[in-house]
C-alpha cells in the first residue's frame, strides 16, 4: 500500500469521526456496562405500543427495540467482544456478521436498520456484532479484524458488515480477496479513497462498496436545478482539514474546470476559536461579495457551498449572515434547520439511507446470487434534500416543484419543520 | 302464407347482419371503453403512488405509511365502482387494503394476466383476470422495490355499463327489423315473383334456357327493392351503434381526465396544505409537461387563477383570460386556497375531442368492413330464398331439368367452405400457430403447418378428381364438409402445437375433395351456356368467401369476449350447417341423366372445355398403358406426376410463363399472403380487425380484375398481360414493404396500396396464365388438357414451396416488413425475364 493511501484512509477516519461527533454528540463509552431499558417499540401495524425490555452483555453496543423485540442478544461463547444476535422467531436463512472498530450510537442504528431491512422482506437472519478496537489506543486493531474475519469463515458467516471508514479500510487491506463476500457500511467515498477505481463498475473482488458521500456530478444536478444559470459557486471549508479539502474541494474544482463555471474558495485558516473563524470570515467575505455583485448583479448565478468541516459547521451562522441574498447551500442535512439562520437547501446521504443501500446490497448477494465485485459503488439518489422555505422567500428563491415534491425535510415559511420522510408535521 | 315465409326469410337475413353488427359494436365497445377505465384507474392509482412517494424516498418502512387510508378514501368514496386499493410487499402479503373487495384480494390476484392492450408499459402494469382488472404500480425507495400497490375494477362493471348503453341499439334494431318486415310485406307485389312467372322461368325445357340473373325488369327493380331496404336498415342500425358508442366513449373519457385531474391537484395541494404558495416555486410547468407526455391524450394543463391563465402548457397562453377551449372534453380540478394570498385556484385539463373521434373512426371503418362482408352474404342468402321460395319439385331421373336451380343451389355451399376454411381464420391463422409454436418451443414451424396444408390438398386433388367423376359429386361434398366442420372443430379445442399438422392435412384433404366435388357438380349440371355462370360462381364464391370470412372472422377474433378459439368453434358450428345443407339440400346425380362429362376436360378457372386433340388421345392411351405396367399405387402415382412434368421440360415457352409467373404467384400467396404476412402486420402492431380489412382489399381487388380480364384473356395478349401482372405483382409487393420504412400513415397508405396492386396483378394473371398455358407447344404436344393439368402441378409445387420458402426468409430477418421489398424486386425480374425471353423466342421463331 502507497503512502498516500495509508494517508487517505487515515484522514477519511479522522473525517468519519467529526462527522458521527457532529451528527451526534451521546458517546458509546457513556453506556452501561449492562443496561436494563424498558422502551416503547412502535407497531404500527396493530397501532398498541408494545414494551419491550431491552438488554445487552455489552456496553458498546445496545440493539435498539425493534432488535430487541426480534433478537436475543448474547455474548459469544468464551469471547468478549463479539455479540450473537439468535432470531427469536424461526430459522435464520443467513448468518451476518458486523465488523466494528469502536462503539457508537450510529452503528448500533446501521446493524438495526441493515437487520430489519432483511426482516422486511421476509428474511430471517442471525448477527454477530464484533468489536475491533485497541483499547488503549481507541483505534482500530487489524489483529482483532483478521480474527474476527477468521472467526466469520470458521463458524458459518455468509456475509461481512465492516461499519465505518477504519473498518472497511482493514477489510479493503487485508481480506480482499478472501471467501465470504463483504458489504462496506458507513463508509467515504471508496473511490476518492482510491479503493476503487470508478462508482459505476464493480470492484472485481469479494468486496461491495457503498458511500456516504454524494459525488459531485450528482450534487451539481441539485445545484443547477436550484439556480439553473449557476456561474458561482463559493466553496467554504478549513484549509487545514485535508480530508475535506481532497473530497469535497478538489474534485469540485476539478468539476468546475471541466464544466466552466467559477469555484470561488474561501478557506479559513483561523481554526482555533470559533470567534477568531468569524473574524477570519468578515475579512475574507467583503472581497468575494464584490466580485460577486460585479460578477451576477442579480444574485440569481452564484450559491454558497458549506462543506462539512467541522470549523464550518460551527460557524455557519456567520456564514449565513454573511452571504446575505446568496443563497447557502450544505452538504450536511442538519445545516438546513428551523429559523432563518439556515442553509436554503441541503444535498446529503443519510446514514439511515446508506445502511438501506448495504442491506439491499446484501440481499442481492445472497439472495439473488449476485457477485460482491460486480456490484457498482452503491450511492444513494436522490440523496436526502431539505429546503428551508422561509429563508427561500426571504433571499427571494423560487424552489423547483420537483425538488420540494423529493425532499425528505421541508421547512415552511414560517420557518418550522412542516414535512419530515412524506409525513406532514403539524 | 308464401309472402310471410318470404318475408320472414328476408328479415332473418338483415336481423342475422344487424345481429353481426351489433356483436362488432359490443365488441369495439369491449375493446375500446375498458381501455378509457383502465386508464382511469391507472390515474387514481397514480394519485395514491404520488401519495405515498415522498414516505418511501424517506426509506422509511412500507407498512409504516400513515395515510393510506387518508388517500384512498376520497378516491372510493368518489367512485364506487373500485372494488379495491391494496398495497403488498415484496413478499406479496397484503399490507393495506382499502375497499369492498378487500375479503376477496385473493380472488382478485388469482390467475392475474397481462392485459391485452396495455396503454403504457412503463409507468403500471395492467392485468386481468376472468372477474377483474387491475393496474398495479410499483412503489420504490431509493434503492429497490418494496412493494406494489394495486387498484381493482370488476369486470362486470364495465360489462354493465357498455351492456346498458347498447339495450337501446338492441331495441332499436328490433324495430328496424319490423319496419323492415312490413315494408317488404307491403312492397311484396313488386318484388315476389308471381305464380304464372314462377312456371315459367323454373320448369325451363330441357333445350337450357335457363337465366344466370332474373330477367325481367320489374324482378331486378325488386331485388333493388329488398337490397335498398336492407341496406338502410343496415345503416340505421349502425348509426345507432356509432351514437352509443360516442356516448361510451365520452364517458370514459370524462371518467379518465376526472381522475387525472384529481392526481395532479393532489400534487401541486401537497404544496399548498403546508401553507406554501404557487409563487414560492418554479418548474411547475415542466412539471405539467412531463405530465401530458405521460398521458399523451391531455391536449392542455392550465393553473389559473380565478380567470386568469398563470401557467399553461402553451406558454404563450400564461396571462391571457381563462376560456375552455372548443372541441375539448376539460376537466376542472378546484386546489386548496393559496393560503398566502388567499387566491382561488384551478386546474384546467383537456383531451381533444378528436381522440374520440379517432376510436369511433375505427370502429365505423369497421362497420363498413362488415357491411361489404355481410353484403356478400346477404345478397347470396337472398338470391338463395329466391330460389328456394321458387323451389321446383326435384323428380329424381328428372334433375336435368333444373339446371338452373341446381346451379344456384351450390354456391352458397361453396362460399360458406370457403368462408370458414380460409376466410374466418386468414388474419390470425399465422399469428395463432405461432403462438403455439412459440409455446410448444418450435421455431419456424408455422410455415411448415402452410405447406402440409398445401401437400395434402394436391394429393387430395389428385386423389379424388377421377372417383368424384365416377362416383358423382356428393358423397365428396359431404365428406369434404364433414372433414372441414371437424378441422375446425380441433382448431377451436386443441391447442398443441403439432396437433395443428393434423388439423391442416384434414383442411387440406376437405378442401381438395370439396373443391373437385364442386367443380364437377358444376360441370355436370350446367349447360354450356351456364359455364360463364358456373365459372363465376367458383370465382365469386372463393374472392367473395375469402372476403368477407376475413372480415368477419378478424372482427370476431378481435372481441375480446370471443377470442380466436371462440372464432373457431363459431366456424365450425357455420361448417355443421353447411354439412346439413349440402345433406338436405343437394341432390345426389348419380343416375342422372346429363351430357357425359369429365372434370378433366374442362379448365378450373374458365370452365371451358379443353380441346382433346388426336395427339391428346395418344398421349392418355401411352400413358395408360405406361402406368398400367407399374406396381404400386404410389409408384403409379408418382410416375404419373413425373411423365405429366418431364412433357413440359423443353419447351421454353411453357417452362417460363410457369416458373416465372405462375409460380411466383403461387409462392406469394401461399407463403406470404397466408402464412406469413399476418405475422408482419403483426410485427408492425395492426390489430387483428385491421389486418383482416388489410387483406380484404387484396382479395377484393383479386375479385375485380380477374372479373374484368377473364373476358378479355382470350382477346388479347397473355405475354403482355401476364408481364404486366409479374410487374406489377413485384410493384404490388414493394409498395407493401416500404410500410417498414414508414411510419404512421404514410406507412398504411403505401401498404394498402400494394394490396391492391399486387390484388389487381394477381386477378390478371390467373385466368390469361391458363390461355397462354393452351397456346403452348406442350399443350399442342400433348393437349390442352393435359397442359393444364401440368401446369397445375407446377402451381402446387409453387404452394407448397411457398410456405417454406417465405417463411424461412421471414424467420430470417425476423418478419421485417422491408423483406417483402426483396421479394417484390425478384417477382418484378421474374416478370420482365418471362417477358424478354418471351420476345427474344419471337424473334428466333420470325428468323
Amino acid at each position: 500500500m502507497t503512502l498516500n493511501k495509508v494517508t487517505q484512509i487515515l484522514l477519511a477516519c479522522v473525517l468519519l469521526g467529526l462527522l458521527l461527533a457532529a451528527c451526534d454528540s451521546s458517546s458509546p463509552t457513556a453506556a452501561p456496562t449492562v443496561p436494563v431499558v424498558e422502551v416503547i417499540a412502535p407497531t404500527p401495524e396493530t397501532g398498541t405500543p408494545e414494551t419491550v425490555e431491552i438488554t445487552s452483555p455489552v456496553e458498546w453496543f445496545i440493539p435498539a427495540a425493534p432488535l430487541a423485540a426480534s433478537w436475543n442478544v448474547s455474548l459469544a461463547p468464551g469471547q468478549t467482544e463479539t455479540v450473537l444476535m439468535e432470531p427469536k422467531e424461526g430459522e435464520a436463512q443467513f448468518h451476518l456478521l458486523f465488523l466494528l472498530t469502536r462503539g457508537h450510537v450510529l452503528y448500533n442504528r446501521a446493524i438495526e436498520v441493515v437487520l430489519t431491512t432483511f426482516q422486511e422482506r421476509g428474511i430471517i437472519t442471525s448477527a454477530a456484532v464484533v468489536l475491533a478496537m485497541d483499547p488503549e489506543t481507541k483505534l482500530a486493531d487489524v489483529d482483532k479484524c483478521l480474527a474476527a474475519l477468521e472467526y466469520a469463515e470458521a463458524n458459518g458467516y455468509d456475509l461481512i458488515y465492516p461499519i465505518g471508514s477504519d473498518a472497511t479500510a482493514a477489510v479493503h487491506d487485508n481480506y480482499r480477496g478472501g471467501d465470504l463476500p463483504v458489504v462496506a457500511l458507513l463508509a467515504k467515498d471508496p473511490v476518492l479513497l482510491g479503493q476503487i477505481e470508478a462508482y459505476d463498475v464493480g470492484s472485481g473482488t469479494n468486496i461491495a462498496y457503498t458511500s456516504v458521500s454524494v459525488p459531485v456530478d450528482i450534487q451539481m444536478t441539485y445545484f443547477r436545478q436550484l439556480i439553473p444559470d449557476l456561474k458561482n459557486i463559493v466553496i467554504l471549508y478549513d484549509q487545514n482539514n485535508t480530508s475535506t479539502v481532497k473530497t469535497q474541494v478538489e474534485p469540485l474544482d476539478v468539476y468546475a474546470k471541466e464544466n466552466g463555471f467559477n469555484l470561488i474558495p474561501i478557506a479559513v485558516t483561523q481554526v482555533e476559536s470559533n470567534d477568531a473563524t468569524r473574524i477570519e470570515l468578515q475579512t475574507l467575505f467583503p472581497p468575494i461579495m464584490n466580485t460577486l455583485r460585479h460578477d451576477d448583479p442579480n444574485n440569481n448565478q452564484s450559491l454558497f457551498l458549506l462543506t462539512n468541516s467541522s470549523k464550518i459547521v460551527d460557524v455557519f451562522d456567520e456564514v449565513v449572515k454573511l452571504a446575505g441574498d446568496i443563497p447557502v447551500v450544505s452538504l450536511l442535512q442538519e445545516q438546513v434547520q428551523e429559523g432563518n439562520v439556515s442553509a436554503v437547501m441541503s444535498v446529503a446521504v443519510s446514514f439511515d439511507s446508506n445502511s438501506i443501500l448495504a442491506a439491499v446490497y446484501g440481499i442481492r448477494i445472497l439472495q439473488a446470487g449476485e457477485e460482491p465485485g460486480s456490484l457498482p459503488v452503491g450511492l444513494i439518489t436522490p440523496p436526502d434534500v431539505a429546503i428551508n422555505f422561509m429563508k427561500a422567500r426571504q433571499i427571494n428563491l423560487r424552489i423547483p416543484f420537483t425538488l420540494f415534491e423529493t425532499a425528505s425535510k421541508v421547512y415552511g415559511i414560517d420557518g418550522y419543520l412542516v414535512r419530515e420522510k412524506g409525513q406532514i408535521i403539524p | 302464407m308464401k309472402r310471410l315465409i318470404n318475408v320472414v326469410r328476408l328479415a332473418l337475413v338483415l336481423s342475422i347482419s344487424l345481429g353481426l353488427l351489433i356483436f362488432i359494436g359490443l365488441g369495439e365497445a369491449r375493446r375500446t371503453y375498458p381501455q378509457f377505465a383502465v386508464e382511469k384507474l391507472a390515474a387514481q392509482g397514480e394519485l395514491v403512488q404520488t401519495a405515498m412517494h415522498p414516505f418511501l424516498l424517506a426509506d422509511l418502512p412500507l407498512n409504516q405509511y400513515p395515510g393510506f387510508n387518508t388517500v384512498t378514501q376520497p378516491i372510493l368514496s368518489s367512485d364506487p365502482h373500485i372494488y379495491a386499493i391494496y398495497v403488498t410487499n415484496v413478499p406479496g402479503q397484503v399490507v393495506f387494503a382499502q375497499g369492498a373487495g378487500v375479503q376477496d384480494v385473493g380472488a382478485i390476484q388469482a390467475g392475474q394476466a397481462p392485459y391485452a392492450t396495455q396503454p403504457d408499459a412503463s409507468r403500471y402494469l395492467v392485468t386481468e383476470n376472468d372477474g377483474y382488472y387491475q393496474v398495479s404500480f410499483e412503489l420504490r425507495n431509493r434503492f429497490d422495490q418494496v412493494g406494489t400497490l394495486h387498484i381493482t375494477l370488476p369486470k362486470s362493471v364495465v360489462q354493465n355499463t357498455i351492456n346498458s348503453a347498447f339495450l337501446p341499439v338492441q331495441g332499436g334494431a328490433v324495430i328496424v327489423v319490423c319496419l323492415y318486415m312490413i315494408f317488404l310485406f307491403v312492397t311484396s307485389s313488386r318484388w315476389m315473383v308471381k305464380e304464372e312467372d314462377e312456371e315459367e322461368n323454373v320448369f325451363v325445357k330441357p333445350g337450357e334456357k335457363v337465366p344466370a340473373t332474373p330477367p325481367s325488369g320489374w324482378q331486378q327493380a325488386g331485388t333493388k327493392l329488398i337490397t335498398f331496404s336492407y341496406a338502410a336498415g343496415f345503416l340505421a342500425v349502425a348509426a345507432l351503434v356509432i351514437i352509443t358508442l360516442t356516448n361510451i366513449y365520452q364517458d370514459g373519457m370524462r371518467g379518465k381526465i376526472r381522475a387525472l385531474a384529481d392526481s395532479l391537484g393532489y400534487r401541486l395541494n401537497s404544496a399548498l396544505e403546508l401553507g406554501l404558495s404557487i409563487d414560492d416555486f418554479t418548474g411547475i410547468e415542466q412539471v405539467f409537461d412531463e405530465y401530458r407526455a405521460s398521458n399523451p391524450d391531455l391536449s392542455y394543463v392550465v393553473l389559473a387563477v380565478d380567470d386568469n391563465v398563470i401557467i399553461h402548457t402553451d406558454a404563450s397562453q400564461n396571462g391571457t383570460r381563462w376560456e375552455p377551449q372548443r372541441g375539448h372534453f376539460e376537466e376542472n380540478a378546484s386546489l386548496m386556497q393559496d393560503e398566502q394570498t388567499g387566491r382561488n385556484l384551478f386546474l384546467h385539463l383537456g383531451i381533444p375531442k378528436s381522440v374520440i373521434y379517432n376510436r369511433l373512426l375505427t370502429s365505423a371503418r369497421n362497420f363498413v368492413a362488415l357491411f361489404v362482408a355481410t353484403a356478400f352474404l346477404s345478397s347470396l342468402f337472398f338470391s338463395l330464398i329466391r330460389s328456394m321460395s321458387n323451389r321446383p319439385p326435384l323428380i329424381p331421373g328428372q334433375l336435368r331439368k333444373q339446371r338452373g336451380f341446381l346451379l344456384s343451389l351450390i354456391g352458397p355451399f361453396y362460399f360458406l367452405s370457403i368462408f370458414v376454411i380460409h376466410g374466418l381464420a386468414q388474419a390470425f391463422l399465422a399469428p395463432y400457430f405461432e403462438s403455439l409454436a412459440e409455446a410448444s418451443h418450435v421455431t419456424s414451424g408455422t410455415s411448415t403447418l402452410f405447406s402440409t396444408y398445401y401437400v395434402t390438398y394436391t394429393i387430395a386433388l389428385f386423389a379424388t378428381a377421377r372417383p368424384a367423376d365416377k362416383y358423382g359429386p356428393k358423397p365428396f361434398l359431404v365428406i369434404g364438409a364433414v372433414l372441414v366442420a371437424v378441422e375446425l372443430l380441433l382448431l377451436g379445442l386443441v391447442s398443441n402445437f403439432y396437433m395443428m399438422y393434423l388439423v391442416m392435412a384434414i383442411t387440406g384433404i376437405g378442401e381438395g375433395m370439396l373443391f373437385n366435388a364442386v367443380f364437377s357438380f358444376i360441370i355436370r349440371v350446367s349447360s354450356a351456356r351456364q359455364r360463364t355462370r358456373g365459372a363465376s360462381i367458383i370465382v365469386t364464391s372463393l374472392y367473395g368467401g375469402w372476403l368477407s370470412g376475413t372480415a368477419i372472422g378478424s372482427l370476431l377474433a378481435a372481441d375480446p369476449t370471443l377470442g380466436i378459439r371462440g372464432v373457431f368453434i363459431i366456424g365450425a358450428v357455420v361448417a355443421a350447417l353447411n354439412l346439413l345443407y349440402v345433406i338436405f339440400a343437394i341432390p345426389s346425380l348419380q343416375g342422372e341423366h346429363f351430357e357425359e362429362t369429365s372434370t378433366q376436360q374442362f379448365d378450373s378457372v374458365t370452365l371451358q372445355p379443353t380441346k382433346i386433340t388426336r395427339d391428346d388421345m395418344r398421349a392418355e392411351i401411352d400413358r395408360e398403358r405406361k402406368l398400367r405396367q407399374t406396381k404400386g399405387p404410389v409408384q403409379r402415382f408418382l410416375l404419373d406426376l413425373w411423365m405429366q412434368a418431364s412433357s413440359s421440360f423443353s419447351d421454353l415457352n411453357f417452362m417460363t410463363a410457369a416458373i416465372l409467373v405462375g409460380v411466383p404467384v403461387k409462392v406469394v400467396v401461399a407463403g406470404l399472403i397466408k402464412a406469413s404476412l399476418p405475422l408482419v402486420l403483426k410485427q408492425q402492431n395492426y390489430p387483428t380487425q385491421d389486418v383482416g380489412q388489410i387483406m380484404m382489399l387484396y382479395f377484393g381487388a383479386v375479385l375485380i380484375s380477374s372479373s374484368i380480364i377473364s373476358r378479355l384473356a382470350d382477346k388479347g395478349s397473355t405475354r403482355l398481360i401476364l408481364f404486366l401482372g409479374g410487374l406489377f405483382s413485384g410493384l404490388g409487393l414493394l409498395l407493401m414493404g416500404l410500410m417498414g420504412n414508414f411510419t404512421g400513415a404514410l406507412a398504411t397508405v403505401t401498404l394498402l396500396a400494394g394490396m391492391i396492386v399486387l390484388g389487381l396483378a394477381h386477378g390478371l394473371i390467373q385466368a390469361p396464365i391458363i390461355t397462354h398455358i393452351s397456346r403452348t407447344k406442350t399443350a399442342k404436344a400433348m393437349g390442352q388438357s393435359a397442359a393444364s393439368s401440368v401446369y397445375r402441378l407446377y402451381e402446387r409445387i409453387g404452394n407448397i414451396g411457398g410456405p417454406l420458402l417465405i417463411g424461412a426468409l421471414m424467420v430470417q430477418t425476423t418478419y421485417d416488413a422491408k423483406t417483402i421489398i426483396w421479394i417484390g424486386a425478384a417477382i418484378a425480374s421474374f416478370g420482365l425475364l418471362f417477358f424478354l425471353m418471351a420476345q427474344f423466342k419471337k424473334k428466333e421463331v420470325a428468323k
